[in-house]
């Protein structure tokens, strides 16, 4: 009794506050209900006496109520000040209060922390890791679908893309220069549109830098709404050909290169050999496209080819105009252009799409997915922390039956409840941010690979507010359960007996409920973690059809004035060709214009003879002009015919390789040899088949290709395959370049890769999905786990007497445990059905983004309910244990 | 019932009040009642001043009120001297002393100081 005295008092602050004087706090509920009434008798009865006074001393009853009424002045105006006065001061009181009550709370809540330490630090991890994963999540979210793009028109902008109606739009640039004209001319929806062209250009000077590089026209920076930082754009006269050699370039370039802003205006750079001058400088954030360093004019030639189809076109919505009206204008102006101009590919619509597409494309599903585990894993972490409060308060119900028998109203110690709960979700969020700012700079370089310098994914206000929204929502989402539950409990059973009352208040239903829910989470999360790791594997298992072992690659572009003739590209080529050939340790080389699964592609449209395709269905097909070498430095077999020699040169006959698909599917009949095609009006015949690879990206199914060879097509741009499996890398890429200097001392070399890191960077999002979602998956199991040992180690302290009964009528220890183990056996098989339901729904999702898994692979189900089950059964080892070698006598004794 | 009664000072009725309560808690017109009496109604009360000057005073913790039975045996509001509220009484007063016997002092002052 004595100790619970004790208890009662240490109990006192919060619930009885003294800032408050009594007599107030008696009457305030009266009060409160209504000052105004008693404001309003408190008057009458003022002028009720006065009245009687004036009687009395001789006037009228009238005269007497007219004479008080006038002394005591215009009744409105006393009344008005009077409840002035009061409301304020009651607000006063009710702030008085308020704060007086929170400041208990939180100081009685810090007091329980410093009594349970080591649950409060496991409940404030737990939310950490909930939160941070989520905060992490929007982060990345905020910066790629929320953070405005930097340009002044940014949510005006949208790209417009050519595509045929037989494929749907997939990102690759495909718009000529004579589609950008009809569509300007003809387009109404639009403010201003511009065209342009990604490349590459080498700067020159003692040590060549390779700069990105685009050709813009003038209507690109209309579109943009950008101002430059020096100088000026591009004017619509620059379009026209025959202009002078200009450029615009990047501030960090100016500042780096050409001694600031100011100073670049009006200096000449060797760019690719020949002269340009600098008139302007554009700002550093507002790079289009991203990470470009010089932007030279393109000229509009109305008679440029319709087949050149490298293009993109940027266009700023007209003020007012939605999306879906630039989309039926759209499909108006590729309606008239199929009825005024039919061409072969004349099945050809306008794609409009926001140009955050640009920027976001590929990440979005990966953010979605994530995002969605992320929250997964949030919930998983409250319900944990609910299960945690449980135990806490049903450790601490003698206390708060105390209180309650105190006269501490419900409400009062709910509130009391949710204070900690909201103090461990603050906490929690606080690290949490921590969390995100680390990493929410991986994820989101890593699911947006493209990222522009401006997404950064760090975290600002936003995010901030989120963090602080997702810790109050936790904290409601853990605390009020427990809260309600406890405040439910009546105390005079409590204080009869306190494990009766314990046990009969928390039988631990809600409990098990939590840790099932828990369970059935993970299950979710472990599933997508497995299809993840799964789709990884399987596309590490990918025989991309050439061999990449030993491969070293480099780029290089033969530019300027000085490669303006074929002959000359050809000629260039061919020597380094022959010099790279010449290394020690070369067992074959070669280039192309495309390496295989690199960035992209080049497609050409082409009519194949003997077969007549309508107009519109004319193939557009990957093409590579390719040196003799390169199919063997890949190792990609030639299965049929012959394939590129020296001798297949400009003035031979022309000549083309196609893929084992191509001949397969445009000569059934196995006749390909010797038939032709005809690509930009060159006709070429076909001397060999090649087996096929994958040219674009590693999950495509087999594709039809074809190879032309460099010298009959010299290209500018191409890429070196090198394969010297016994020579080291360094050392290689040291004479590759001595080899290149002396062809050319102003060419460099960029992009320089092994093959194998090619294939890798092509798998990199695959393998991050699968390492997230893992780490995801074991954190959800982590809490699972903890969970589920929390409510066994409950069962077992709560079930002691019985247990000491069993062992003192002679219970073996195996049938104890047996019992115990059986308790999480029961949880996790519960949580195994439940969580099938939604795995299945998971697994379905990730179907559609991860390669080469689909939704029924029992086998995946099957090893991650397993793997739950059994983690979950060994979490009630050590309560098991425990219940075995329960002591009978002491056991009893604490009945 | 003199028409002619000193309008009072602006301040002044809180200390009236403050002293009216020092007697023991009554209601606001009791209040009105003691400053007529107390000073031979030479001071007539704004009436339209006195509720909310108990009101602002109760506000500022000076006085506190309750609900009582008044000497007719009616429910009325009794106004009540806070232990803060005394203290001020005190304060006010001695100040209005020195403020009185300053005025005074001017007042009979023989003549101009040389």
């Amino acid at each position: 009794m004595h100790d619970r005295e004790q208890r009662a008092n240490r109990l006192r602050p919060p619930d009885t506050p003294r800032t408050l004087p009594p007599a107030w706090r008696r009457w305030r509920p009266f009060f409160r209900r209504s000052a105004q009434l008693e404001l309003d008798d408190e008057l009458r009865y003022h002028l009720e006496m006065r009245t009687a006074d004036y009687v009395a001393r001789g006037l009228s009853p009238d005269e007497a109520r007219r004479r008080a009424l006038e002394r005591l002045g215009e009744l409105k105006r006393v009344r008005d000040a009077c409840l002035h006065i009061d409301r304020s001061r009651e607000r006063h009181m009710r702030l008085i209060e308020t704060i007086a009550t929170v400041r208990n709370d939180v100081v009685f809540a810090l007091r329980t922390f410093r009594r349970q330490t080591l649950t409060a630090v496991i409940a404030v991890l737990c939310l950490a890791l909930g939160i941070g994963a989520t905060t992490t999540m929007f982060s990345v979210g905020n910066a790629l679908l929320l953070r405005a793009l930097p340009f002044p028109n940014g949510d005006r902008l949208v790209s417009l893309d050519r595509f045929s109606g037989r494929e749907q739009y997939s990102g690759v640039a495909v718009t000529s220069i004579p589609d950008f004209l009809e569509w300007r001319a003809r387009s109404r929806a639009f403010d201003a549109m511009g065209i342009f062209r990604p490349g590459s250009m080498t700067l020159g000077g003692a040590e060549p830098v390779r700069l990105r590089a685009a050709r813009v026209s003038s209507g690109v920076f209309r579109a943009l709404g950008l101002r430059p930082v020096a100088g000026r754009l591009f004017a619509a006269e620059d379009d026209r050909p025959g202009g002078p050699a200009l450029v615009l370039v990047s501030r960090g370039l100016a500042e780096q290169q050409l001694g600031g802003a100011s100073r670049a205006v009006g200096q000449v750079l060797q760019l690719d050999g020949a002269p340009y001058e600098v008139i302007g400088v554009l700002p550093g954030d507002a790079r289009f496209p991203v990470g470009v360093d010089v932007w030279r004019p393109l000229v509009l030639d109305p008679g440029a080819g319709w087949g050149d189809r490298g293009y993109e076109v940027v266009a700023a919505l007209l003020p007012g105009v939605t999306l879906a009206q630039a989309r039926d204008d759209a499909a108006r102006v590729a309606a008239e252009m199929r009825r005024v101009q039919p061409r072969d590919d004349a099945d050809e619509h306008i794609a409009v799409s926001p140009l955050r597409e640009r920027y976001v494309g590929a990440a979005r599903p990966a953010f979605l997915l994530l995002g969605a585990a992320a929250v997964l894993v949030f919930l998983i972490a409250c319900a944990n922390v609910a299960t945690l409060q449980l135990a806490r308060t049903a450790a601490r119900h003698s206390e708060i039956a105390v209180r309650t028998a105190l006269g501490a109203s419900r409400r009062r110690i709910v509130r009391q409840l949710l204070t900690e709960s909201m103090l461990f979700a603050i906490a929690g969020g606080g690290l949490g941010i921590l969390l995100a700012r680390w990493g929410s700079g991986i994820v989101g370089g890593a699911i947006a690979s493209n990222a522009a310098p401006w997404m950064r994914f760090g975290v600002d206000g936003r995010v901030l507010a989120f963090t602080l929204v997702a810790s109050v929502v936790a904290g409601a989402l853990f605390g009020v359960v427990p809260a309600m539950r406890l405040a439910g409990a009546d105390p005079g059973d409590t204080l009869r007996s306190t494990t009766r009352g314990t046990a009969r208040m928390l039988r631990g239903r809600l409990h098990r409920v939590l840790v099932v829910v828990e369970l059935a989470l993970s299950l979710v999360l472990l599933v997508g973690a497995a299809f993840a790791v799964q789709s990884f594997l399987r596309l590490q298992h990918i025989d991309p059809g050439f061999d990449a072992r030993g491969v070293m690659t480099f780029q290089f572009a033969l530019q300027g004035p000085r490669y303006d003739s074929a002959s000359a590209r050809a000629l260039a080529v061919e020597r380094m060709d022959e010099a790279i050939a010449r290394l020690p340790g070369v067992v074959a080389a070669g280039a192309t214009t495309r390496i295989p699964v690199g960035n992209c592609c080049s497609r050409f449209s082409l009519n194949i003879e003997g077969r007549d395709f309508p107009p519109g269905e004319v193939p557009v097909i990957p093409g590579n002009m390719v040196t003799p070498g390169f199919l063997h430095a890949m190792g990609i077999p030639i299965l049929h015919g012959r394939g590129f020699t020296d001798r297949d040169r400009a003035g031979a006959r022309q000549v083309a390789i196609v893929s084992e698909t191509f001949a397969t599917t445009y000569f059934p009949g196995g006749d390909a040899l010797g038939k032709r095609i005809n690509m930009d009006g060159a006709l070429a015949t076909i001397v060999g088949v090649a087996a096929d690879i994958k040219q674009e990206r590693l999950i495509d199914g087999p594709q039809a290709e074809f190879y032309r060879p460099y010298a009959q097509h010299p290209w500018d741009n191409m890429t070196f395959a090198v394969k010297a499996p016994s020579v080291d890398g360094t050392a290689l890429v040291r004479e590759l370049r001595a080899v290149v200097h002396e062809v050319d001392p102003s060419l460099a070399i960029y992009s320089v890769h092994s093959m194998d890191h090619i294939l890798a960077r092509a798998t990199a999002s695959q393998r991050l999905y699968g390492l997230l979602l893992s780490v995801f998956a074991c954190v959800a199991l982590a809490l699972a786990i903890a969970g589920v040992y929390g409510v066994v180690a409950f069962y077992v302290s709560r079930r002691t007497p019985e247990i000491g009964m069993r062992v003192a009528l002679g219970a073996e220890p195996e049938a104890i445990v047996r019992m115990v183990v059986w308790q999480g056996t029961v949880l996790a098989a519960a949580g195994m059905v439940l969580g099938l339901g939604g795995a299945v729904l998971a697994a379905r999702a990730l179907s559609h983004v991860l390669y080469g898994v689909s939704a029924g692979e029992p086998l995946l189900y099957a090893g991650s309910a397993v793997m739950l089950m059994l983690t979950a059964i060994l979490a009630t080892w050590v309560p098991a244990r425990r219940a075995s070698r329960v002591d009978p006598m002491v056991a009893l004794r604490a009945e | 019932m003199p028409d002619a009664s000193i309008e009072i000072l602006r301040g002044t009725l809180d200390l009236l009040i403050l002293k009216a309560l020092s007697w023991g808690p009554t209601h606001g017109y009791g209040v009105a009642r003691w400053i007529e009496q107390a000073t031979d109604d030479a001071l007539r009360v704004e009436e339209g001043s006195l509720y909310p000057a108990l009101h602002r005073l109760e506000a500022r913790g000076l006085v506190s009120t309750d609900w009582g039975l008044s000497e007719n045996n009616r429910r009325a509001r009794f106004y009540t001297l806070t232990r803060a509220g005394r203290a001020r009484l005190k304060v006010e007063t001695a100040s209005w002393r020195r403020f009185a016997a300053a005025v005074f002092a001017a007042l009979e002052a023989p003549a101009h100081p040389a």
